[in-house]
C-alpha cells in the first residue's frame, strides 16, 4: 500500500492519529514515492518519532524500531551469533561429527572434513537478526525507524551509509544481503550532535518546529475529544507564551497534551492563572523554568487572556 | 524546469550551500510527481533536498524568496496594474528603435521579469573585474554597455511621457516613471554593486574565513556582536573535541582482563570463553578550581574559558569557580543554576562585585588561603587567569607558595603578550616561578590548545 498523493497522505495519516503540516505530508509523501529515508529534526516533542509509527500504522506496514545510545554497535543493531546455540547443536549432532571424521588418517585430513562442513554452522539459522537485519530480511514493506541517530557513535553513523544507500549489509562469513523490499526510513535526531554530511546527502531532510496555534488545537482536538474548545484555546494561547520565555526546556506538543488531560482528570473547565500556577509541573520539567513562569505568571495572563 | 533548478542550485551554492549532484537529481525526480503550481509544496521539496542543516533554514528562505518572488514579483506588478499597456507599449518602442543593442535587450527582458541573462551578464562582469583579466575573452556586454541602455531607456520613457503629456493623466504618468525609475536603479544598483545573491566569495568561505579572524582575535579587542559569535564557535569546539575525547576514552577504557566475569560468561557456553571481558579503568578525573580575574582588561578570556570548562564538567570530578577584583567571590552556584552564557551574563551583574576597585592579586590569595581552602588537595588543578597586574600592592607570594603546596598543580593563563609582561605593575614573573605552567591566552586558539591539553 502506498500514498495516492500529498492530499491523501495527509488524511491517511490523520485517520492513524496524527495532524500533519503541508511540509510533513510533502516530505512524507516524496520519501515513500522515491524509496529515500527521511532525516527528521527538530526539538524534543514535537512528534518525530510519532510521525514514522502513523505512517506504519496508515500503510499497514510492520515497524521496526532501533533505539540508538551511545556505544550502540552492530552486535546490537544488525546482527549475533547464537554461539550458545552453534554449541548446543555440536553437542548433539557429536555422533554425526565422529562419522565425517571417521575416514581422516590424520589431524589434517580432518580439520578439511571438518571445514567442509563449516557452512553448517555458520549459516543464517545460527543468527540471531537484530533490527536492521530483521529489517532487510522481512518479506513485506518494513517501516524503520533510527531513532535518536544522533546520540550514536560516528562509527556507527559511518556504518549506517551502507544500510541506507543500497538498502543492504554485508556478514563477513555470509555475504552481502540485499533488502527483499525497501524498507521506508526514518532517523530522528535532536541535534545534540550533527551529523555528517554524508548521511544528510543520503536523506531528505524535514525539519519539524512547534506547530503553530491551529496546528495544535487540532492536535488536541484529535487527540483529547473530551476537552472543551474554548479551554483548548485559552490552554494553547498559555502554551505559546511560556514558549515564548528563555526556558531550559520549552513545553512541547507531548506536554501540552499531558497538560490538557491532567486539566480533564482534575474536572476544570476554566483556566485561571491559579490553576496554571497549580498545575505548571505538568509542563515545566525544570525548577529554574518553573520559578521563570512565576515570577512572569501575570504578563502570561494578560496575554494569553486568562 | 531542470534549468531553473540549476540556477537555484547555483545561486544557494554561491551563498554556501553544500549541494552535491545527486541530491539535485533526486530533487528533480521528486519535483516531477508533485503538482508544480502548488507552491508550498514546490518550497518544501527543494528545502527537504537542499537544506540539510537546521540553522541555514532562514538562509534559505530569503535566497528562495529573493530567487522567485523578488525578481518575477515585479513582472506580476507590472501585468496587473492598469498600465500594462502603456508599459507593453514602451517596450515595444525602446525595442524598436534598438534592435541590435545587447545590453538595451538584456536589460528589457530584466525589466519583463526574467533576470537570469541580465545577473548572469552582470555576475561575468564582476567576476572579471575581480580577477583583473582583461585578456581575451571580452564579455560581450560590458559595464559601460549597460550603464549606458540604463540611461538609454530612462531618457526613452521620458520622452514617451511628454509625448503623451496631454493623453495619459498627471497621475499615470507618474505611476509609470516610477515603475521605470525603480526598476531601472535596481538593475544600476546590481550592475554596479555586489548584490547579495551574486557574490564572488560564498558565504561559507567568508564565514570560515571570519571563524579565523575572530579565534585569532585578542579577547580584549571583541565587540559585543563578535562575542556573540564566539560563543557558537566555543560550542562548536565543545562538541567536537568531546566526540574526541569520548572516542579515545573508549580505546584507553580497556583494562586488564576480568577473569570472574569472563569465566562467568563462559558458562554460558559450556566453559567456552567466546567473550573475553576486559575491566574498564577507572576514570582518572581531576578537580579544578578556577580563580578568575573579571576586571576590565581580563573579563573576556575569563568569559570563555569559563564557558569551556563548564561545558567539559564531566570530564572533571568537580569544577568550583572564583572571581575577584579586589575581593574574591564564588560562583559555582551561579553557573550551575543556568545556562552556562546567561549565568555568565548573571556573574556581571553581581551586586558582589564591585568594579571601581583596583585589582589586587595578594588580597586575593590571602583570602582564598584564608576561607577557602578546602576546596583544595593534591588532585586539584588551580587555574588563575588574570594579567598579573596588581597596582603595585603587595604580591604575598609566601601564601601563594603555601598554595602550591597544597594542590597538584598549578597553571597560569595570561591574556595579556609575553611582549608585555615584564613591564609596569605586571607581577607575573614573580608568580611564574610557583606555577607549575604559565601561558600566553590571548585568543581562542590559545584558549582551545590549553583546554586539549587539560581534558585529553
Amino acid at each position: 500500500m502506498m500514498f495516492q498523493n500529498i492530499e491523501d497522505t495527509k488524511i491517511q495519516l490523520e485517520k492513524a492519529g496524527y495532524i500533519c503540516s503541508e511540509s510533513i505530508a510533502t516530505v512524507v509523501f516524496l520519501a515513500i514515492a522515491t524509496q529515500k529515508p527521511v532525516l527528521v529534526e527538530g526539538p524534543a516533542g514535537v512528534g518525530k518519532t510519532q510521525l514514522a509509527k502513523a505512517v506504519s500504522q496508515a500503510l499497514g506496514h510492520k515497524l521496526i524500531r532501533l533505539q540508538c545510545y551511545e556505544g550502540l554497535d552492530e552486535a546490537k543493531a544488525l546482527y549475533e551469533w547464537e554461539y550458545a546455540k552453534q554449541l548446543l547443536y555440536t553437542q548433539i549432532m557429536k555422533d554425526k561429527l565422529s562419522e565425517i571424521l571417521a575416514g581422516a588418517s590424520n589431524l589434517s585430513e580432518a580439520v578439511d572434513l571438518i571445514a567442509n562442513q563449516e557452512d553448517a554452522f555458520f549459516s543464517e539459522r545460527f543468527i540471531q537478526p537484530r533490527p536492521l537485519l530483521e529489517v532487510i530480511s522481512t518479506k513485506d514493506t518494513s517501516v524503520l525507524l533510527i531513532d535518536e541517530v544522533d546520540k550514536s557513535d560516528p562509527e556507527f553513523e559511518a556504518f549506517l551509509l551502507e544500510l541506507l544507500s543500497d538498502f543492504q549489509i554485508t556478514i563477513p562469513e555470509i555475504g552481502t544481503k540485499k533488502a527483499v523490499k525497501i524498507p521506508i526510513v526514518f532517523l530522528t535526531s535532536n541535534n545534540y550532535r550533527d551529523m555528517s554530511d554524508a548521511l544528510k546527502r543520503r536523506c531528505l531532510h524535514l525539519f519539524i518546529d512547534y506547530p503553530d496555534r491551529e496546528l495544535e488545537f487540532e492536535i488536541v482536538r484529535l487527540k483529547i475529544p473530551q476537552i472543551e474548545k474554548t479551554l483548548i484555546k485559552k490552554l494553547i494561547n498559555t502554551i505559546h507564551e511560556i514558549r515564548s520565555f528563555d526556558l531550559k526546556k520549552k513545553p512541547c506538543i507531548s506536554e501540552t497534551l499531558d497538560w490538557a488531560q491532567a486539566l480533564v482528570v482534575l474536572q476544570i473547565s476554566e483556566l485561571s492563572p491559579d490553576v496554571v500556577r497549580k498545575t505548571l509541573n505538568v509542563i515545566c520539567k525544570y525548577k529554574t523554568d518553573t520559578d521563570l513562569i512565576l515570577d512572569n505568571m501575570d504578563v502570561i495572563s494578560k496575554k494569553a487572556g486568562l | 524546469m531542470v534549468k531553473l533548478v540549476l540556477d537555484f542550485v547555483f545561486t544557494l551554492r554561491e551563498a554556501g550551500f553544500k549541494i552535491s549532484p545527486s541530491e539535485i537529481i533526486d530533487c528533480t525526480k521528486q519535483l516531477e510527481i508533485i503538482n508544480l503550481l502548488d507552491e508550498p509544496c514546490f518550497k518544501t521539496v527543494l528545502r527537504a533536498n537542499f537544506v540539510k542543516n537546521i540553522k541555514k533554514q532562514d538562509k534559505f528562505n530569503i535566497i528562495y524568496h529573493l530567487f522567485f518572488h523578488e525578481m518575477r514579483n515585479d513582472a506580476s506588478i507590472s501585468q496587473s496594474v492598469p498600465l500594462a499597456e502603456t508599459i507593453d507599449a514602451i517596450y515595444a518602442e525602446i525595442k524598436k528603435k534598438n534592435m541590435n543593442d545587447n545590453a538595451l535587450n538584456l536589460l528589457l527582458d530584466f525589466l519583463k521579469g526574467n533576470p537570469l541573462k541580465y545577473l548572469e551578464t552582470v555576475k561575468n562582469i564582476i567576476s572579471k573585474k575581480e580577477k583583473k583579466d582583461e585578456g581575451r575573452l571580452i564579455p560581450l556586454v560590458s559595464l559601460s554597455d549597460i550603464l549606458s541602455a540604463i540611461n538609454n531607456i530612462n531618457m526613452e520613457v521620458e520622452h514617451f511621457l511628454k509625448v503623451r503629456q496631454f493623453v495619459m493623466t498627471w497621475n499615470n504618468r507618474k505611476a509609470v516613471a516610477g515603475f521605470f525609475s525603480q526598476k531601472l536603479k535596481k538593475a544600476e544598483m546590481l550592475a554596479n554593486n555586489q548584490p547579495l545573491n551574486i557574490k564572488k566569495k560564498s558565504d561559507e568561505v567568508v564565514y570560515e574565513k571570519r571563524i579565523d579572524q575572530l579565534s585569532e582575535k585578542s579577547f580584549l579587542s571583541l565587540t559585543n556582536r563578535e562575542v556573540r559569535q564566539m560563543q557558537e564557535i566555543v560550542a562548536q569546539f565543545v562538541r567536537k573535541l568531546k566526540d574526541t575525547i569520548e572516542n579515545r576514552r573508549k580505546r584507553q577504557k580497556k583494562g586488564v582482563l576480568d577473569l570472574k566475569k569472563t569465566l562467568r560468561n563462559a558458562l554460558r557456553y559450556q566453559g567456552i570463553p567466546f567473550k573475553i571481558i576486559y575491566k574498564n579503568k577507572p576514570k582518572n578525573k581531576g578537580k579544578i578550581v578556577a580563580l578568575c580575574d573579571v576586571s576590565n582588561s581580563v573579563w573576556e578570556a575569563s568569559r570563555f574559558m569559563l564557558n569551556m570548562l563548564y561545558s567539559f564538567q564531566d570530564c572533571f570530578s568537580q569544577v568550583r569557580s572564583f572571581v575577584f577584583i579586589s575581593r574574591l567571590c564564588e560562583i559555582t552556584k551561579t553557573l550551575e543554576k543556568h545556562e552556562i552564557n546567561r549565568a555568565l551574563d548573571d556573574v556581571i551583574k553581581d551586586s558582589r562585585i564591585d568594579y571601581n576597585e583596583k585589582t589586587n592579586y595578594g588580597a586575593v590569595f590571602d583570602f582564598f588561603y584564608d576561607n577557602h581552602l578546602d576546596v583544595l588537595n593534591k588532585k586539584t588543578t588551580l587555574i588563575i587567569i588574570g594579567d598579573g597586574r596588581s597596582n603595585f600592592y603587595d604580591t604575598r607570594e609566601d601564601i601563594f607558595e603555601k598554595l602550591k603546596d597544597k594542590v597538584k598543580r598549578i597553571i597560569w593563563l595570561n591574556p595579556e603578550s609575553t611582549m608585555f609582561w615584564k613591564t609596569g605593575d605586571s607581577l607575573i614573573e614573580t608568580y611564574r616561578n610557583y606555577c607549575h605552567k604559565v601561558c600566553e591566552c590571548q585568543n581562542l586558539i590559545q584558549l582551545e590548545a590549553f583546554i586539549k591539553t587539560l581534558v585529553i
